[in-house]
């Protein structure tokens, strides 16, 4: 989940980064699910911008990538 | 994500789906049970047959009502007011009032005289003067309990 500026206006677009830090790792999608506990479904969901995690969930994330929430969450002008 | 100590197998979104689903059935049942006691109601069904989906309906509203209250929550839609609450209570009314008119002068083909028209329409004021009632009372506590609650997040603040 990535959040970007439009018109002013803040929309969820699909998280380029987590795909990214995680073909870094070579992590699967369903790796990087289970590691942090949750589906695979959910896993993807965020990665296309669907589903709005929990900060709880981004730590999580960000703890397994090696990333920090600014870097996998942060939000971005376009 | 899962917790280590939850018995709960589902992850947040999928949890939060499945509360969805659940809030949806909740409401699905609650109005059809309604719907179900006016058309009894309607078919000259008793109190004491209907006891049962009263009681169930009646059960389902007092915990929504509590719950709601004790965690200073009013409707999504609109703001806890006078107006709002004196434009509230028309609608149960209307409802009694057209279903008593129903049962009287279709069903039970009672004839339309003063008499039969005066206690439909007593009964709708009560209801409505009950309802009214009833918000008000219920307005209050919810302005006691936000103030409440606002006070205890304010104090976390310091």
């Amino acid at each position: 989940m990535l959040l970007c500026k439009w018109n002013g206006v803040v929309i969820i677009g699909r998280n380029v980064k987590i795909k990214a830090a995680r073909g870094a790792l070579d992590m699967t999608q369903k790796a990087l699910a289970e590691a942090v506990g949750i589906s695979r479904q959910t896993m993807n969901a965020i990665e296309q911008g669907d589903y709005n995690p929990t900060i709880k969930l981004c730590r999580a994330i960000c703890k397994v990538l090696g990333k920090s929430l600014d870097e996998l969450f942060g939000e971005e002008d376009s | 994500m899962k917790g280590k100590k939850s018995n709960n197998m589902l992850d947040e979104m999928q949890d939060n789906k499945l509360l969805k689903i659940e809030e949806f059935g909740f409401w699905l049942v609650f109005w059809v049970l309604f719907a179900a006691i006016l058309l009894q109601a309607l078919m000259g069904t008793t109190l004491k047959e209907l006891a049962g989906e009263i009681v169930a309906l009646f059960a389902a509203g007092v915990y929504i009502a509590i719950s709601s209250l004790k965690n200073g929550l009013w409707t999504r839609k609109y703001a806890p007011t006078l107006k709002a609450n004196l434009i509230t209570s028309a609608i149960p009314s209307f409802i009694l009032g057209v279903l008593n008119a129903v049962r009287a002068f279709v069903i039970l083909k009672k004839p339309i005289e003063f008499g039969v028209t005066a206690q439909i329409a007593a009964i709708s004021v009560g209801a409505y003067i009950a309802c009214f009632a009833l918000l008000e009372v219920f307005r209050l506590i919810y302005e006691k309990r936000r103030r409440k609650l606002d006070d205890t997040e304010a104090e976390d603040e310091r």
